[in-house]
């Protein structure tokens, strides 16, 4: 009385590995601008803190990850976001 | 080769000349800056309308003058919290006269902060599209209805909870 194939498959959730993997929402979307008046969307890139994400979680390219630091940084400079913050989100 | 691109050297100056004509001689900037919210509304206004006379009287034309009003700040600035922002476009074809001008802001004591930035193509498009209504409409329009469906569901309920309660009765 072995077990069954598929009980054997189910010993281990067969979802584990499965994520999707990471795109560049830019380059999906051909979003070519990024507005740094436009917190809401910028938000998206910065932990709690207020820091950068980096691109290893974003998924960013490097060039749009780039223009997204210079975005977030002139954000910063007007009082669009904070430099330092705490439970920001 | 050399005597081949110096036949040819006039035409592509030309075509750059032209190239540098239609696109690239209209510069577009963007300046922003935040007024103190200490000021009278109309020492506010003032300050923004010289600021844009000043724009202008550079022989720069305004693309637009976009005032954001009274916002709360990310941190304080000079002990603020608020300020009233302002964004304003606008095009010129020389450069030299914006050390000038940053400087002048830099003295202005009515303003927190201000920022100047050069538009690229796509942004001086995005600012277009922005205007036109065609940028974060989609998102506008599900915050528009999400609230519309919600409203038209009580208002259901509403009317069908008199009969429950007679049919309780």
């Amino acid at each position: 009385m072995a077990a069954s194939r598929e009980d054997v498959k189910f010993l281990s959730n067969p979802k584990l590995g499965l994520r999707g993997k990471k795109y560049c929402r830019f380059r999906k979307f051909g979003i070519k601008y990024i507005d740094y008046k436009d917190s809401d969307f910028l938000i998206q890139f910065i932990n709690e803190q207020g820091k950068l994400l980096p691109r290893r979680i974003t998924g960013n390219s490097l060039k749009y990850q780039r223009r997204v630091a210079t975005a977030v940084k002139r954000a910063r400079h007007l009082a669009i976001l904070p430099f330092v913050a705490d439970l920001m989100k | 080769m050399k005597a081949v691109f110096a036949t040819f050297a006039p035409v592509f100056h030309k075509t750059f000349i032209l190239f540098f004509n239609n696109r690239l001689i209209m510069r577009h900037y963007e300046v922003n800056f935040i007024v103190n919210p200490v000021l009278s509304g109309d020492e506010v206004k003032a300050t923004a309308e010289n600021i844009q006379k000043e724009i202008t009287g550079a022989g720069a034309s305004i693309v637009h003058a976009d005032e954001m009003g009274l916002r709360q700040l990310a941190y304080a600035i000079n002990k603020r919290t608020t300020g009233y922002y302002y964004c304003i476009e606008f095009a010129c074809e020389s450069s030299e006269w914006l050390v000038k001008f940053e400087l002048n802001l830099k003295r202005n004591e009515n303003l927190l902060r201000f920022l100047t930035v050069k538009l690229e193509k796509y942004g001086i498009k995005y600012n277009d599209d922005k205007r036109k209504g065609l940028i974060g409409s989609r998102s506008k329009k599900k915050e528009s209805a999400a609230p519309a469906v919600v409203a038209s569901e009580p208002a259901v309920e509403a009317v069908s909870a008199p009969e429950v309660v007679d049919l309780d009765v």
